[in-house]
């Protein structure tokens, strides 16, 4: 039996498989690539798992879990035709409150991904989840970081390089990602340099998470950062500039919910060994 | 005598635009994309109207800017705001329109008309972008279309004979029958089914069928999505991509949110008719059918370019200025 969760992002889809008590391997797509979960889901089993003949269990991880299936779900479910090998649900709360098990007793879980930034407190002994987040606007996500690289003209693999030459980071005042691309432009416009531009950006999105750290109480906690912006260091370079106190990264911060999701199924008790 | 020539050029954020008037009858007209600076968009757009008219530069009188890009002139012009240049270009088009709702690149607008083409009243997105042409060509792309396609495609949603179909078919078959057939169905038969069957027949199935052809919510059936911020709207088509929704259905989705967006302006300044649209999205005709489903009346047509009525307006403002010379 092969356990596989599957975590589908604004513009990652991640994806963790282990046997119970084996190496967990981790992959990803671009959303845009794999639309379709499930062949995703099937294609990635069938590369790493070629010609066998085993048991799967799938897992996608829901924020609210649906009461009941559908009919038609139902149906589909046990179609021999079906067009995918239905996903059980796995509540994203229950994977969070693992996480959050998994680290030390009083440190905080900022979730920074392409759209939602979430940071996430254990309560009442590790029972409760209290959870604070961006609820209207995404000016603080990946996603605005990816827009602002590409009106810039810089690949977002080269962010942490052309961050790290700016002299003068820019002002930005645009809360919304659209706007702040005109923002952008008319900053070039006027002589800003690319990297002074790209660092404002940055400096801007690492404000968004400083304001909802504030909002949650953090104090002087630790914080493990989480999602696509933890991959990238001048993003947590700035975090820390600005005084909080990082956990170090035991795995990849993009894979970190899917692969608790997997531990959570296996009941594993300690973060798990991953391969890329 | 020779003719006065005026010029009237609305840089926008996406696009740049300009009329040439010869004693206030229209000579040229020119749009293009927005290029990297406002003042080649505007010299752009001076140099491709002078080509049509086969005017040189000097010909031409009188100025006036408008848009975004309004401060960058690289010569001497007057300056208007869009919302007086959209009220005056679409009053100049008829002069019984009460109301214009401009949807722009970046921004959206209802504007109050006096009876003389002045702004009684207007509102506009100040925070938020998603009722806008770029939200548009975001939720495109998420859609994996292009941002023309949009409209014709929401069009065929709501034309569908499958619609009617569906219409019909539910209103016959109460959802009390779906709730207690589920209930006779334990989930967990559908595990111990699934334990059953090894992941190599699954492969084979899914090489014999592909993607798309289960759509889970076909065309015809309605869904929705949030209109908060563009972005967030984005996640909501991928999520219905996900689902495997009609292609047709969430381009419809899309063009009700958007349109939903614009009109919580007119909380702030009552729309009156008669009415018309003004901007790029003025031409699709989604956004369009939208617009009279929410509004429950038709936008006046208007016998010119709704994406230049800001440059007509600025164009006819650059001939009052002379007027007052």
């Amino acid at each position: 039996m092969i356990d596989v969760v599957c975590d589908a992002g604004a513009r990652y889809v991640k994806l963790a498989l282990a046997r119970p008590g084996e190496t967990v391997r981790v992959l990803s797509a671009h959303a845009q690539d794999a639309v379709d979960l499930s062949l995703f889901a099937q294609r990635a089993l069938s590369a790493l798992n070629p010609g066998r003949l085993e048991a799967v269990r799938f897992y996608r991880l829901e924020e609210d879990l649906a009461e009941r299936p559908s009919l038609l779900a139902r149906v589909r479910a046990v179609s021999p035709l079906r067009r995918w090998a239905p996903m059980q649900q796995l509540e994203s709360k229950a994977v969070w409150l693992k996480c959050l098990s998994l680290l030390d007793q009083e440190a905080l879980l900022l979730d920074a991904g392409a759209l939602r930034c979430r940071v996430f407190e254990r309560l009442q002994g590790g029972t409760k989840l209290r959870v604070v987040e961006n609820e209207r606007c995404t000016a603080g996500g990946g996603r605005f970081v990816e827009l602002m690289t590409q009106t810039l003209g810089v690949g977002l693999e080269d962010l942490d390089l052309t961050v790290s030459a700016a002299t003068k980071p820019a002002l930005l005042s645009s809360p919304c990602p659209v706007f702040a691309e005109s923002e952008v432009v008319s900053l070039l416009n006027a002589g800003s340099q690319r990297e002074d531009v790209l660092a404002g950006v940055v400096n801007d999105v690492v404000d968004k998470l400083l304001a909802l750290l504030g909002r949650a109480q953090l104090g002087q906690r630790p914080v493990y950062l989480v999602g696509g912006l933890g991959r990238w260091q001048c993003i947590r370079s700035r975090l820390e500039q600005q005084g909080i106190r990082l956990l170090e990264e035991l795995l990849d911060p993009l894979f970190v919910p899917c692969v608790a999701g997997l531990m959570q199924v296996q009941q594993r008790r300690q973060w798990a060994r991953i391969e890329v | 005598m020779k003719p006065s020539y005026v010029m009237g050029i609305d840089i926008g954020s996406l696009s740049a635009k300009g009329v040439l008037l010869a004693d206030g009858q229209l000579r040229a007209q020119f749009l293009r994309g927005a290029l990297f600076s406002a003042s080649a968009s505007i010299d752009a757009v001076v140099d491709g109207l002078c080509r049509q008219a086969k005017l040189p530069r000097q010909a031409v009188e009188a100025f006036c800017l408008t848009g975004y890009g309004r401060f960058q002139a690289p010569f001497e012009a007057l300056e208007k705001s869009e919302i007086a240049c959209h009220a005056l270009g679409a009053w100049t088009c008829d002069t019984a329109l009460r109301s214009v709702i401009d949807i722009g690149g970046q921004d959206s607008k209802v504007i109050a008309l006096d009876e003389r083409g002045g702004v009684l009243d207007f509102a506009m997105n100040e925070k938020c972008a998603a009722g806008t042409g770029r939200a548009l060509e975001l939720l495109a792309k998420a859609l994996g279309v292009e941002v023309e396609q949009l409209g014709p495609l929401a069009l065929g949603q709501r034309s569908s004979w499958r619609k009617l179909l569906v219409d019909w078919a539910l209103g016959l078959f109460p959802q009390v029958f779906v709730d207690r057939a589920l209930g006779l169905f334990p989930q967990v038969f559908v595990d111990r089914a699934l334990g059953l069957f090894p992941q190599v027949f699954v492969d084979r199935a899914l090489g014999l069928f592909p993607q798309g052809c289960w759509g889970s919510a076909g065309a015809g059936e309605r869904i929705r999505i949030s209109s908060r911020c563009s972005l967030y709207m984005e996640l909501d088509v991928l999520q219905l991509r996900r689902e495997g929704v009609a292609r047709e259905a969430i381009a419809e989705a899309i063009v009700e949110a958007v349109v939903e967006r614009v009109l919580s302006l007119a909380s702030r300044v009552p729309l009156q008719q008669p009415l018309c649209l003004s901007g790029g999205v003025a031409k699709n005709a989604g956004v369009v059918a939208a617009l009279e489903r929410q509004l429950g009346y038709a936008p006046t047509p208007l016998a010119f370019d709704p994406q230049l009525l800001g440059a007509l307006g600025a164009a006819h403002f650059a001939a009052r200025s002379l007027r007052h010379d």
